[in-house]
């Protein structure tokens, strides 16, 4: 029981998922920029490089659209590569490979070809990077066919679904908010595996559900924590993949409660937070005592001004205004 | 020319109301049967409905007003243009009500009371359909409406207290704790499935007809009398405690497996220790009861299989014996509890019965005092009783019966023979929860309380 104590941080905790695949399959390898000597941007292939080499941990120039199809072709000849494309803002140049090809190839063959890729790239706002390296695109590509979509909130997800994604015989985009690339948690040790496509409750709570996925979490919590002051019990639950989505969970989670609110670190516009509010809604009808709610970021480019990139980032003061609305 | 709306009386006694409600503006136009006020009396809210349709002229009494008198004017109906005029100054609007159930054996039209009644009040705790007077759909959310269903509310009738007065689910909750309410007044259930007015009998003969909708015609379904009840009768009021215990006593009978053991002690042993004790001792004055529980807590003790719950397929042992004792005060049983009453001496225990009997009929019990209990004693020797079985206190898992003590005739046995003796006897009868326990434990455990009373030197410590 007490084996699961250490606390290490989430990148530590994916790198850890990544070199243990890498040690039971030979056939996985890395390919992205600044990935190899460097360690990655943010740190988050240390170790990699230097002891799994050059042939596994593979350094590109700029050219994420040459990368990604050689990766695609890696996987449908039978290996199982991680793409790093280093912010989500950089899908655009791979959408054709990643939609057309990768999505489509094990459709178009009759499931005569697999693609067993993983795409890792980094989402959320933070340290002004401004308006094309601070986008948090997964809502295009959730929108494919095709593809699945994993974003975890903590160490222990991100290794479990790490694990999951690489393991899978479908292309799986693993995004990782880089504003919780430090944040540490317990973590088991050896092989701990997330199944995509399940929710985890991250807190127990009666009145109100408060949906949300990678660092909404976190905010989430937050805002559950200031709820509760006010006599608000907030549940939060978080369905750690995006597609496959856990409607079943989330909705019986919304029934028991009557309220929820979806808080998505994307835009909220035509967002995924849309999208998991109708499920919900949908699902959960009868049970709902209030509308669902959507938190999301501003319809507008991130910012590249230090206060005003800020209210990019949906806080726990705007889910606690919302919950308050629902009671009127 | 303009007719007077008057506030109705909705019992015989009433004098005076509160205006809970408008339903209508001035300039509205309304229906006969259409809602016009909600009308609230101490006992309950009525719908106030419009006998005779026209346009609303003015209200003469603002919504929340308290202590409106009876017959006085509330509103002012004009009449529709074509509608022929009525006779001048007199107060058409009286009113009459129907009895939708709020009280057998008021509803009788009031002596004197108009003989044109214009409006009329249904009864309607809380529910009377009548959305089309809202001139359209009800702001409601999906909660409130999938209960307001399961329940047999008409969310119509019922003010919202959501975001822009929408109704929420704590609204139908508010709206069903009324209705327990008024059952708890009437006796009746007050089913939300009462009838519209237009199908109440009553309805739509009055307007015109010059006949005063009388009692009789007005209950109907889900609102009509148990059988029986032409029988003169008189409605007792059912305190909390009361409703608790009838609920907590259904359940119980029914969702518990009960089996029953009874056993005859022989007290001879314990009613003279007990004399000599009393005698002897600045204690407090033991009864045999102090023995029965001082008894019963020990035998938990030992016998742990006996102080068990079972919920949900589990069973819970609990590693403390804490014992309720039944204790009768006016309104019903109370049932208040020794915690870790196995580990206090007689004396302690029984000072611990003491005050929480004191204190329980003194209505001075703390929720404290009375939650919880792993087992209960229930004593009804004080009747004469010879033998009782019990209920058992849900979750409780058992509970002891104990009868009067009493000089029985005994066959007494020994090697030369059998003969007949006379023994002061009292028969213990335990109440287990078949779920959690078995004849086994429930033998074990008698055994001991029977051992306990019939060789007490080891009792008093």
């Amino acid at each position: 029981m007490q084996q699961n104590e250490r606390q290490i941080s989430l990148k530590a905790a994916v790198i850890e998922a990544i070199a243990r695949e890498f040690r039971r399959d030979p056939e996985t390898f890395y390919i992205g920029e600044d990935v190899g000597v460097a360690e990655g941007i943010f740190k988050q292939t240390q170790g990699l490089h230097a002891e799994f080499g050059d042939r596994r941990v593979i350094d590109t120039p700029i050219s994420e659209a040459g990368m990604f199809g050689l990766t695609v072709g890696a996987a449908v000849a039978g290996m199982r590569p991680i793409v790093e494309i280093m912010f989500s803002d950089f899908l655009t140049l791979v959408m054709d490979q990643l939609v057309n090809h990768a999505a489509k190839i094990h459709y178009l063959s009759g499931g005569g070809f697999r693609v067993p890729l993983v795409l890792r790239t980094a989402i959320g706002v933070g340290g002004v990077l401004g308006s094309t390296h601070s986008q948090t695109l997964y809502a295009w590509p959730a929108h494919v066919p095709g593809l699945k979509l994993a974003a975890p909130s903590t160490p222990a997800d991100a290794k479990g679904l790490m694990t999951a994604a690489i393991r899978d015989d479908n292309p799986v985009l693993y995004f990782e908010d880089r504003m919780t690339y430090n944040l540490k948690g317990p973590v088991p040790e050896g092989e701990h595996i997330v199944e995509l496509g399940l929710a985890d409750i991250k807190r127990e709570g009666t009145d109100v559900t408060l949906i949300a996925f990678s660092r909404m979490v976190h905010v989430a919590l937050e805002a559950a924590e200031a709820l509760a002051e006010k006599g608000i019990s907030a549940q939060v639950v978080d369905p750690r993949s995006i597609v496959p989505l856990d409607t079943e969970t989330l909705v019986d989670a919304v029934a028991r409660t009557g309220r929820a609110v979806v808080i998505d670190g994307g835009h909220e516009l035509y967002g995924i937070g849309g999208e998991i509010a109708a499920t919900v809604a949908e699902g959960a009808f009868d049970y709902l005592d209030a509308p669902v709610m959507r938190v999301g970021a501003p319809h507008n480019p991130v910012p590249c001004s230090k206060p005003l990139e800020a209210l990019m980032v949906p806080n726990a003061d705007q889910v606690v205004a919302k919950v308050e609305r629902m009671y009127g | 020319m303009s007719r007077e709306i008057l506030m109705p009386a909705l019992t015989p006694t009433m004098e005076e109301g509160t205006l809970a409600r408008w339903h209508v503006r001035p300039g509205d136009s309304v229906k006969p049967g259409q809602v016009i006020a909600e009308i609230e009396t101490d006992k309950s809210v009525l719908e106030l409905e419009a006998l005779e349709g026209g346009e609303i002229g003015e209200l003469m009494v603002e919504e929340g007003a308290e202590g409106v008198a009876v017959d006085s004017v509330i509103a002012t109906l004009l009449e529709p243009g074509a509608a022929p005029a009525p006779e001048a100054d007199e107060p058409l609007a009286s009113t009459e009500h129907s009895d939708g159930g709020v009280s057998p054996g008021v509803g009788r039209a009031r002596p004197g009371s108009s003989p044109q009644p214009r409006s009329q009040v249904s009864a309607s705790t809380p529910a009377m359909p009548s959305t089309e007077g809202r001139g359209g759909r009800v702001p409601a959310s999906p909660a409130a409406r999938r209960i307001a269903r399961e329940y047999g509310i008409d969310i119509s009738t019922l003010n919202g207290t959501g975001p822009r007065g929408r109704i929420v689910a704590a609204d139908i909750e508010a709206a069903l704790a009324l209705r327990s309410a008024a059952e708890a007044v009437t006796g009746i259930p007050a089913t939300g499935t009462a009838p519209a007015t237009g199908t109440a009998p009553a309805a739509g003969t009055a307007p015109t007809a010059g006949t005063a909708p009388t009692a009789g015609t007005a209950p109907t379904a889900g609102t009509m009398p148990a059988p029986g009840l032409e029988t003169p009768f008189e409605e007792l009021s059912l305190s909390t405690l009361g409703k608790t215990m009838a609920r907590r006593m259904a359940e119980s009978k029914t969702t518990i497996p009960h089996f029953h053991c009874s056993i005859d002690v022989n007290v001879e042993a314990t009613l003279r220790l007990r004399t000599e004790l009393n005698e002897a001792e600045n204690g407090p004055r033991l009864s045999l009861n102090d023995f029965v529980v001082h008894a019963a807590a020990r035998a938990l003790r030992d016998t742990p299989r006996m102080n068990v719950q079972y919920r949900d397929d589990r069973l819970i042992r609990f590693r403390r014996v804490d014992i309720a004792v039944a204790v009768a005060v006016e309104e019903g049983l109370v049932t208040p509890v020794v915690r870790g009453a196995e580990a206090l001496s007689l004396p302690d225990l029984a000072s611990a019965l003491r005050d929480l009997t004191e204190r329980a009929r003194a209505r001075k019990l703390s929720v404290d005092d009375y939650q919880g209990g792993t087992f209960t004693v229930s004593n009804v020797g004080m009747f004469g009783i010879r033998q009782s079985w019990p209920i058992i206190n849900p979750p409780q898992a058992g509970i002891l019966g104990v009868g009067a003590a009493a000089p029985r005739p005994v066959a007494v046995g020994d090697d030369g023979g059998v003969r007949l003796d006379v023994a002061t006897l009292m028969s213990l009868t335990l109440a287990a929860d078949h779920r959690a326990v078995d004849g086994v434990i429930a033998g074990e455990f008698l055994r001991r309380v029977s051992q306990a009373l019939e060789h007490p030197e080891a009792l008093a410590d």
